[in-house]
């Protein structure tokens, strides 16, 4: 079962653009979709 | 448990106390745009930071502006700590050579270090660079914290005004916090801990020679700068990877006295500020002393826990007269341990000095339940404050219900969309914590990171993903959190934990501060006797037991149970 992690580790090694752009779109979109929660807070 | 152990917490929460005291009134001045001893020191840096950054100090924000700050300033922060992580070995200061951090601890960093829980998944002297350790984490712990008393602040001066559009300047509110109260009191700290030997130097490692003629490299950095806002800011992120445990964190007892009192000042400070500026002291006496309340029976439960030891050694004949010190450092000792304990899961500080894993079941309950009633005993900086002001809003509503009047707090009338925004911060946690432990509990991938089976590898899980989503950062130990699954999805709780909480927190801000502020009346319920003291806990612990009751039983209360009918985990 440690194999599993660490496949993700070696995937990450060789598709690191990929995976960067895909955390990074996790962690912009995370912050885009809360200050639409915020907007919408202000409109209700 | 022994009078001189009481004698030792007593002694640090009154050192607490002592200071908490001009430090609330000294950040109400800071806050309040007043001169202080320090505004001829830092005023004119001051005023050089918000020409450069073209921020008008005059300008006030709506909530919706401040909380937009907030959010854009968190994800700057967010996108360049990941690059630093991902860059690390182009970058200088990296005198071990140490190669980019993988994508997704390098997210699970950011996010942990951005949202002030300092969760790591790695261990800092074996991954991290010197200049990412300094430039970008130490940074972070700054202005995380600073980020946390911004918005409390926001939120005291809704109910100090009455009919205002704004709640204060999101940047001017951050540079004060950080100028005025963390910077010069990590300097202090810094100190200090230089001075009961904790190391501060840009050498990477010495090599030593043991007694027994082995060869041993021992990681140095510098830890004393970092160890004194780690634990002002209640950041909790070590430099080292057994973090407050480590001989050079935290060297000695007396290190570790003033690491708890250093953990604690500014969040047992904010309550007082909290009452100053609202015009009615008591106000703020009042959430003191439910904080302190539910630290002190935390640290008893801790204390006699331990101290009773594990009765499974004791049949194998092991010395059982010092307790449980299994995980714990002899030079800490028991009393210390658990004062350590509780107040960095009271305060989502997160920094350990014993492992938590190797608590008793019911020891080890205690902090992961002072970390699921929602980190506000006292809380973390800033977020200490207005998670009990959330809290003592719903407990005026539940009052008024009781007695069929308006509910109201501090002359704000609290209505039908307080409440609503109310829950959804509150219901933030219990859904985050509950249903990725849920899941984790499910996959096979995510169970065979657990060191412990039964329901110690419940419990494992159970106090990462409320760790994560308290913006805490402890680890309980005995769970391999560095695999995609958990740096992705802690990622994710840590986020909702903090910021899916602040929206609408904001929100509350925005609507109480244009309400009109009402005289107190013979109707008006006193919000800072015992009574109320003895309702806001009463809610605090029934909304937490309510939402984790079912988990706990399943995972430390079973446990206990099960440890005395003969049988380990």
């Amino acid at each position: 079962m440690r194999h599993a992690a660490c496949s993700g580790r070696i995937s990450s090694r060789r598709h690191g653009p990929m995976l960067d752009i895909a955390f990074l779109i996790l962690g912009l979109g995370s912050f885009a979709l809360l200050a639409a929660y915020a907007y919408g807070c202000n409109r209700l | 448990m022994t009078l001189a152990g009481w004698l030792q917490i007593l002694l640090v929460l009154a050192a607490v106390l002592a200071a908490a005291w001009p430090l609330g009134l000294f950040m109400a001045r800071v806050f309040a745009g007043k001169t202080t001893f320090l505004t001829q020191a830092f005023g004119p840096l001051e005023r050089q930071l918000y020409r450069l950054s073209g921020v008008d100090r005059a300008k006030e924000q709506t909530w919706l502006q401040y909380t937009l700050a907030l959010l854009f300033f968190s994800a700057a922060g967010f996108v360049l700590l990941y690059a630093m992580q991902r860059l690390q070995a182009f970058l200088p200061l990296n005198p071990q050579g140490f190669a980019g951090v993988p994508s997704d601890l390098a997210f699970n960093t950011a996010v942990s270090f951005v949202t002030n829980t300092n969760w790591q998944s790695y261990g800092g002297e074996t991954t991290l660079s010197h200049l990412v350790q300094m430039a970008g984490l130490t940074v972070q712990n700054f202005l995380s914290a600073a980020t946390g008393i911004a918005l409390a602040l926001a939120l005291t001066r809704a109910f100090a005004r009455s009919g205002a559009k704004t709640i204060g300047n999101f940047w001017v509110d951050l540079t004060r916090g950080t100028l005025y109260v963390l910077l010069p009191l990590s300097i202090l700290v810094a100190v200090a801990f230089l001075l009961l030997g904790v190391p501060q130097t840009l050498q990477g490692s010495v090599d030593a020679t043991t007694l027994e003629g082995a060869k041993q490299t021992i990681a140095l950095g510098p830890v004393a700068s970092q160890e004194a806002i780690k634990q002002l800011g209640t950041n909790g992120g070590g430099f080292f990877n057994s973090n407050a445990a480590h001989p050079f964190e935290n060297p000695s007892a007396w290190s570790n006295m003033l690491s708890i009192w250093a953990m604690l000042v500014v969040s047992a400070a904010l309550p007082i500020t909290f009452g100053q500026l609202v015009g009615d002291g008591r106000q703020g006496r009042a959430l003191l002393i439910t904080m302190g309340l539910f630290l002190i029976a935390g640290v008893a439960i801790v204390y006699g826990a331990e101290t009773s030891g594990n009765p499974l050694l004791a049949k194998l004949g092991v010395d059982a007269s010092a307790g449980n010190l299994e995980g714990k450092e002899v030079r800490f000792g028991q009393a210390l341990s658990a004062l350590y304990i509780v107040a960095t899961t009271g305060l989502s500080c997160g920094a350990v000095n014993a492992m938590h894993d190797s608590l008793t079941p019911l020891g080890g309950l205690v902090p992961l339940f002072m970390i699921q009633l929602g980190e506000v005993l006292p809380g973390g900086v800033g977020s200490g404050l207005y998670g009990i002001l959330v809290i003592a809003i719903l407990t005026v509503f539940i009052a008024g219900l009781m007695v069929g009047r308006t509910p109201e707090y501090l002359g704000k009338k609290i209505e039908a969309w307080e409440m609503k925004l109310a829950i959804f911060a509150l219901l933030v946690l219990p859904f985050v914590i509950l249903a990725f432990t849920a899941v984790s509990a499910m996959l096979p991938s995510a169970l065979s990171s657990l060191n412990n089976a039964g329901p110690h590898g419940l419990s494992e899980l159970l106090y990462a993903y409320s760790s994560a989503a308290g913006n805490n950062g402890s680890a309980f130990a005995g769970l391999n959190a560095n695999t995609p699954w958990f740096n992705t999805t802690l990622g994710i709780t840590m986020l909702l934990g903090r910021f899916a909480y602040i929206v609408p927190v904001m929100a509350i801000a925005g609507s109480l501060a244009g309400k009109t502020k009402l005289a107190a009346s013979s109707g008006t319920f006193p919000t800072h006797g015992a009574l109320f003291i003895g309702l806001l806990a009463g809610v605090i612990l029934i909304l937490g037991g309510l939402q984790f009751f079912p988990a706990l039983a399943l995972g430390p209360i079973v446990e206990h149970f099960l440890m005395h009918a003969g049988k380990a985990f």
